[in-house]
């Protein structure tokens, strides 16, 4: 059923997507923008918080350094 | 154990000095949850410099002070620590509550990023944390690859390397290998390692998705020292003995991200994220973010979130005193 | 200005100016361009970070230059004329900006020359697109002085 939704996501997207021209990005380059939020020391530290309270991690990328508060 | 509604805050505040694409920002971040739980408060320093048009070095140096209580079985009538274990005790005396603790946290991190002819980018990373008890060394590595001369594809490889040394204070049942009586401390490591995939598409000129999977593994020693579980419940003798919790000591967990970005309006943004994540301990979790920012001037950015998050237990996992386990792992 | 628009409207989508390519009457007299000059044509915007870069140092450039033979244009491609206008008095202020800009809010004369970075620099002369540098470069200024060189 989840690899079902996942698909149709991709397929969603792969019909609406538009081929963006370099002078068109002015909002894509927006730093509210960026993935991850305009900070990636908070993003983080949320990241920690959050690590410190659930039982999973990961998916924001590989570089977050460890902590013992879980 | 029972779930309980717990309240969480965080106060971030930014001030930043900057020309052009380099910038020296000074944050400050504050954490607290409701009952006096945990609370965080971190100071810290982020550098962000450009060298030319090739090359970006960004250097980061943060304080956590963490204190607050953490909730653990302990013994009542010892009245000892509340971290305190033993054998043979009355478990009517068996509580589950919460127990003080602070700490500092110091931690460190430096990443190189490199553009190519191509503008491809590798991104070199090294992280360093260093708390009373747990210490923390990583090194990272990412390349991101354009899919098209448009620069609206992009795939990306991550790979990190993380090696933990926490320091446990032997007990018996515990996998110390020095002295038990003496209630000495050894420094038992983990590793981990990190890999992640990723897709990235710009399906309009004011919005983008994001693909990952990833997956991570880990060994070595996997447990939190300071959390108890209890065991041989003896209900005729009306006894139970109080032991320090025991987790497999390798994991290996798999997950898939889905991301999405919306530049609203020109002054508001949203990003959705859902995370799909699965670990050989049997947990599996849903979660699922969403952050609206706001952009008032030039100089403030709010920002408003909202997570949700679901997960199952381990296989091996202990509710509550009502529970009391002999499983090999608890 | 009109037929420039028509011209662009039907054809935006298929040009993309090549080296060695002839640009339009309609663009060259847009753009104001006289015969036997070489022509610095450079496409920027304010959220362009590269762009911010390079700008100081083509304003270096262009100090060291030969006006009545040379000349650069600045092509903002802002959307929004008035965040152009703004980006472009700061740099000015600091002496990072001192050329001819053409403000291109419609995106009509980027959409023309199609590039496919930000930013592209073109070279132009009697309407032939000499040659083409495409996205984010190091030492840029020295890059022009060298092609200048070998134009002459």
């Amino acid at each position: 059923m989840k690899s079902l939704l996942i698909l149709s996501t991709l397929l969603l997207f792969t019909g609406c997507i538009k081929d963006v021209k370099p002078w068109e990005k002015d909002m894509l380059a927006k730093e509210t923008m960026k993935d991850g939020g305009i900070n990636s020391l908070s993003k983080k530290f949320e990241e920690h918080m959050y690590f410190s309270k659930e039982a999973s991690k990961g998916g924001n990328g590989v570089a977050g350094g460890g902590c013992g508060c879980n | 154990m029972q779930l309980k509604l717990s309240i969480a805050t965080a106060v971030l505040l930014i001030g930043v000095s900057s020309q052009a694409e380099d910038y020296v920002s000074f944050q400050y971040l504050q954490y607290n949850e409701n009952d006096n739980r945990t609370t965080v408060s971190a100071p810290s320093i982020m550098i962000n410099k450009d060298f030319g048009v090739d090359y970006t070095l960004n250097a980061s140096f943060v304080g956590d002070a963490v204190s607050g209580a953490s909730p653990t079985y302990y013994d009542t009538a010892s009245g000892a620590s509340a971290f305190s274990r033993g054998t043979n005790l009355r478990a009517s005396d068996v509580k589950y509550a919460n127990v003080e603790y602070e700490d500092t946290r110091l931690a460190a991190s430096l990443s190189l990023t490199s553009r190519f002819a191509n503008r491809d980018e590798l991104t070199i990373g090294l992280n360093r944390s260093s708390e009373s008890d747990f210490y923390s060394s990583e090194v990272s590595a990412e390349y991101m690859h354009w899919l098209d001369d448009s620069k609206n594809q992009s795939i990306s490889l991550g790979l990190s390397y993380q090696y933990n040394e926490i320091l446990v204070t032997c007990v018996e049942n515990s996998s110390c290998s020095v002295d038990v009586a003496s209630g000495a401390s050894q420094k038992m490591d983990a590793n981990l390692i990190n890999a992640q995939l990723s897709f990235s598409q710009n399906i309009d000129s004011r919005s983008y998705a994001k693909f990952a999977l990833y997956t991570i593994l880990e060994d070595g020693y996997l447990t939190n020292p300071y959390m108890n579980v209890v065991r041989n419940y003896n209900e005729i003798l009306d006894t139970a003995d109080i032991v320090a919790e025991n987790r497999p000591d390798s994991k290996t967990a798999f997950g898939g991200s889905v991301k999405y970005a919306n530049a609203l309006t020109d002054t508001i943004s949203l990003q959705l994220a859902y995370r799909y994540y699965s670990d050989d301990w049997g947990i599996s979790s849903n979660t699922l973010d969403s952050d609206v920012y706001f952009q008032y001037n030039e100089d403030w950015i709010f920002k408003l979130g909202l997570r949700g998050y679901v997960q199952s237990e381990a296989d091996f996992y202990s509710a509550d005193k009502d529970y009391f386990t002999n499983e090999t792992y608890a | 200005m009109k037929s420039l628009i028509i011209f662009l409207l039907f054809f935006s989508n298929l040009l993309a100016y090549q080296k060695g390519d002839i640009i339009s009457d309609a663009m060259a007299s847009h753009l104001g361009l006289k015969e036997n000059k070489i022509y610095i044509v450079d496409f920027f915007a304010s959220w362009c970070g590269s762009c911010k870069k390079e700008l100081p140092l083509i304003s270096k450039v262009n100090l060291q230059i030969d006006p009545s033979k040379v000349e650069v244009i600045g092509i903002d491609v802002d959307k929004d004329v008035q965040r152009g206008i703004k980006f472009q008095e700061s740099l000015k202020a600091n002496g990072n900006l001192n050329f001819r800009v053409i403000n291109d809010p419609q995106n009509l004369v980027v959409a023309e020359f199609n590039p496919i970075g930000m930013p592209t620099l073109y070279y132009i002369k009697n309407k032939k697109i000499i040659d083409i540098i495409t996205g984010a470069c190091d030492d840029i200024d020295e890059v022009i002085l060298n092609d200048l060189k070998e134009m002459e």
